[in-house]
């Protein structure tokens, strides 16, 4: 196994990948099988608000193609433009977080709780958690992007792409959980 | 890579705590599973008081009621596996080794490294309050199943059990970044001519669990997500009255918790492999077929958990594959051990501390792996699951490795960590003792557990069937007793040598891996230059060479010659 | 900016869309099976395009591969291995 080893950054981040899947693998295979098991499910997800998580699908992948644009940019030293699309994708990436939280809040205010039975635990539960995975993205991004503002990116360019990485990650786990939640 | 590479004295914050050097580390991981060590022999001392002499006072503690006694089993398994040989197997010897032994100055993120251990110590400090919060520590069992687990009135613990998946969950991650660190360092730093073919078995084995691990967490991970969601904010994930299903918890639990004893297992057998052939003075036998056949190990971890599960309710469908899979994961870790003896024989031993606690280490692990062939059949396993003889199969296999093989691993590498060498007589003293009082607890517990003894139970005696065994249950604790004494001979080793010890040499041991080269202990940055390895790491005995041994760095003086 | 790149990564971008639109046109035209079968194996060539071109797995080693690959698998088996027990009881 000789020749152009991955750099250790990006390999690192892919073992940390890696070891991310089983999480949300394990926790959605849980909520195949407990569903596939269990009559009703239909009934509890027609509460959920399709619109405001079709708007979310949209900003995520909006926010996969902007962070790798601005990857793009980083390679090539143009950190004012990596600046903007990082700048982008934090946007992008808020925005999810606030259409979460008034799809939460909708929910809650009509009744339907972490309480309220066993979809609602899988639904507060599978978004919930990848929520926290967006917002950590969102700060990692945020720290990225001051980097790109004041210049010091350029020592650590390649950063760029691995917080890309995670970020694709937590958006690929949206593209499953959209249609598990919103459209089965 | 930043590190220090100015060699201006750091202060002693820098140098001793908050230092990124992986030696450093190692250490301070293993400081951290010594201190759980004792804690874990405590939980022991009171559980084994309690089952000998039931609702008695303890000597030096006072009497336990029945639900201290939940929650003295629970922290005993949760400490064991999580906070002592995690630490101390994985995290010490991992972190010590790999870069010495591959010619790296240190891990591929030391930063990163150093944030592992605090993360690690966070769990510790969390772990260590849920003893103190009101309710106590958590009593579910180390396992902690649902519904008992999910809910505070179960069990009458609180904060307990939460701090107790919170420690777990940090726990995970530090162990999940260190894991990062491993596989990283080993992939892209190896030393020129360091090919994946002639690292040590240990490294290989380190690897192989860092593997393991990091891929089979996930699912506990999200389960312990749901379980403190179920116990927090009212989600039915694992409770039947809203939906949930206990069941789901076993599974995400030892999907995770099967492959995780092969993480504890894969380094300490690493260790007494490249012991016993450094003191064996001879190569390992079979080195590759070793390396195929616990990776395939490795991959079949994953496909045996519901054997935990026998009479849990599962699918009776479910019985017949895992007990095929668990009975066939038997044969890539036969091939190890019997390829272990086969390095043995007909070679020239010295029995040194180190060796016999190595070689302890492969005659309890075979016991173990005995009883664990036993365990796997289904039909078997309806009597004696949540008997005794689960308990004493586990700690055969588990002592092998945790015990005599993290023994094993200080005696021997004590030398390179501190400069200083142990004293052998203590060593052998504190072996002996700790082999024989070993076997006198556990091989009767076999027996306990056939006769019908289930685990834990605060009161045996309260059973009729069970009170003729109250004997052997009050010389298992006695032994137990004595076992746990003993390890005073290895305290006072320790930290007597480190102060007063022999200086040691480079290499008392004329052993071949790089980490041999340089001083004792290795300066920051490890070598002074490079090395370059021309040789495999078991160059012992070889015919070309006047001396039984060559290290790894030497060169090739003229080409080999071909074999007989 | 290198323009190939931009190019590339919209065009990836626009097909992302126009398979989010198709997922849920399958889901109010179609009957419920075929919906379902259709909108996962959307969601699975929408993971594909993201991994292969916004991750770059396309141009990386095979090791990387196998780092999605191998947990993939696992969490495969541990579907199937969970369907007796929640799926088909009795």
């Amino acid at each position: 196994m000789s020749g152009a080893a991955v750099p250790p950054g990006k390999t690192g981040t892919w073992w940390f990948l890696a070891s991310e899947i089983p999480v949300f693998g394990g926790l959605i295979a849980s909520y195949i099988v407990v569903r596939l098991g269990s009559a009703g499910w239909g009934e509890s997800s027609a509460h959920l608000n399709f619109t405001l998580a079709l708007i979310n699908t949209f900003l995520l992948l909006t926010s996969s193609m902007t962070v790798v644009m601005a990857h793009a940019a980083a390679q090539e030293s143009d950190f004012r433009r990596a600046a903007n699309y990082l700048g982008l994708t934090i946007l992008f990436g808020l925005g999810f977080l606030g259409v979460k939280g008034v799809e939460y809040t909708t929910e809650i205010v009509h009744g339907f709780t972490p309480a309220s039975g066993i979809f609602w635990s899988f639904y507060y539960g599978m978004t919930g958690l990848h929520g926290l995975h967006v917002l950590a993205g969102i700060i990692v991004n945020v720290v990225l992007w001051i980097g790109a503002l004041k210049g010091s990116l350029a020592q650590n360019s390649h950063r760029v792409e691995l917080a890309g990485l995670y970020w694709h990650f937590v958006d690929i786990v949206w593209i499953f959980l959209f249609p598990l939640l919103y459209l089965a | 890579m930043s590190s220090e590479t100015s060699h201006a004295p750091a202060g002693f914050w820098r140098s001793y705590v908050f230092s990124t050097d992986h030696k450093v580390i190692a250490k301070q991981y293993l400081s951290l599973g010594l201190f759980w060590a004792l804690m874990g022999g405590a939980t022991a001392y009171l559980i084994r008081w309690q089952i000998a002499h039931p609702d008695t006072e303890a000597p030096g503690w006072g009497y336990i009621a029945p639900d201290v006694y939940n929650a003295l089993v629970t922290m005993h398994g949760t400490i064991m596996v999580f906070f002592v040989a995690m630490p101390i197997l994985l995290a010490a010897f991992g972190n010590f080794l790999i870069p010495l032994m591959i010619g790296a100055k240190d891990m591929a993120f030391p930063k990163l490294n150093m944030l592992s251990f605090w993360v690690f110590f966070l769990a510790s400090l969390v772990l260590m309050a849920s003893f103190f919060v009101p309710g106590g520590a958590a009593a579910a069992g180390w396992t902690g199943y649902p519904p008992l687990s999910a809910k505070m009135e179960y069990t009458g613990v609180g904060w307990g059990m939460n701090l107790w998946l919170l420690a777990l969950a940090l726990e995970f991650a530090s162990f999940l970044l260190g894991g990062v660190n491993f596989l990283t360092t080993a992939m892209n730093m190896r030393a020129p001519g360091l090919t994946w073919f002639r690292l040590p078995v240990v490294v290989w084995m380190q690897l192989t669990a860092a593997v393991i691990f990091m891929l089979s967490v996930g699912p506990l991970i999200a389960g312990a997500v749901m379980l403190l969601m179920d116990r927090l904010i009212g989600t039915t994930f694992f409770l039947p009255e809203g939906g949930g299903e206990p069941l789901l918890w076993q599974h995400l639990f030892w999907f995770f918790g099967h492959p995780e004893v092969y993480v504890i297992l894969l380094p300490g057998l690493g260790i007494v492999v490249d012991v016993i052939s450094v003191f064996s003075r001879k190569p390992v036998f079979a080195y590759r077929p070793i390396i195929y056949s616990t990776i395939v190990a490795g991959f079949m971890s994953f496909i045996v958990w519901a054997h935990h599960q026998f009479i849990s309710g599962i699918d009776p469908r479910l019985a017949m594959p895992f007990s095929i899979t668990t009975i066939i994961i038997s044969v890539p870790f036969a091939f190890v051990i019997f390829s272990i003896i086969a390095t043995l024989w007909r070679a020239s031993i010295t029995f040194s501390a180190a060796m016999l606690f190595a070689l302890g280490s492969l005659g309890v692990f075979i016991f173990g792996g005995l009883t664990g062939i036993v365990n796997g059949s289904a039909p078997v396993d309806i009597y004696i699951h949540d008997t005794y003889f689960v308990v004493a199969h586990f700690h055969y296999t588990l002592f092998s490795v945790v015990f005599f093989g993290s023994f094993a691993g200080i005696y021997f590498w004590f030398p390179k960590m501190f400069g200083r060498m142990m004293n052998e007589a203590l060593g052998k003293i504190h072996f002996w003792l700790t082999f024989i009082f070993f076997n006198s607890v556990f091989i009767p517990m076999h027996l306990v557990g056939l006769r019908g003894m289930m685990r834990r139970i605060a009161n045996p005696m309260q059973y009729e069937f069970l009170k003729p065994l109250e004997p052997l249950n009050q010389f298992i604790t006695l032994s137990a007793i004595v076992l746990l004494l003993s390890q005073f001979f290895f305290v006072i080793n320790f930290f007597m040598s480190l102060v007063r010890g022999k200086a040691a040499e480079r290499n008392p041991w004329q052993a071949n891996t790089l980490e041999w080269t340089t001083t004792s202990p290795p300066p920051h940055e490890n070598f002074s230059t490079t090395p370059t390895v021309y040789r495999g790491p078991y160059e012992y005995s070889s015919p070309d060479s006047a001396e039984d041994w060559q290290p790894q760095d030497r060169p090739l003086s003229a080409p080999r010659p071909a074999l007989r | 900016m290198s323009d190939s790149h931009t190019r590339h990564y919209l065009m990836i971008w626009i097909w992302l869309l126009a398979l989010v639109v198709l997922s849920v046109a399958a889901a109010s035209i179609l009957p419920k099976t075929q919906a379902l079968v259709l909108i996962f194996a959307v969601a699975v060539v929408k993971a594909l395009l993201v991994a292969r071109n916004f991750m770059h797995l396309k141009n990386e080693r095979a090791i990387i591969y196998a780092l999605v690959l191998v947990p993939l698998a696992f969490i495969i088996i541990l579907l199937f291995a969970l369907f007796p027990d929640f799926v088909y009881r009795g």
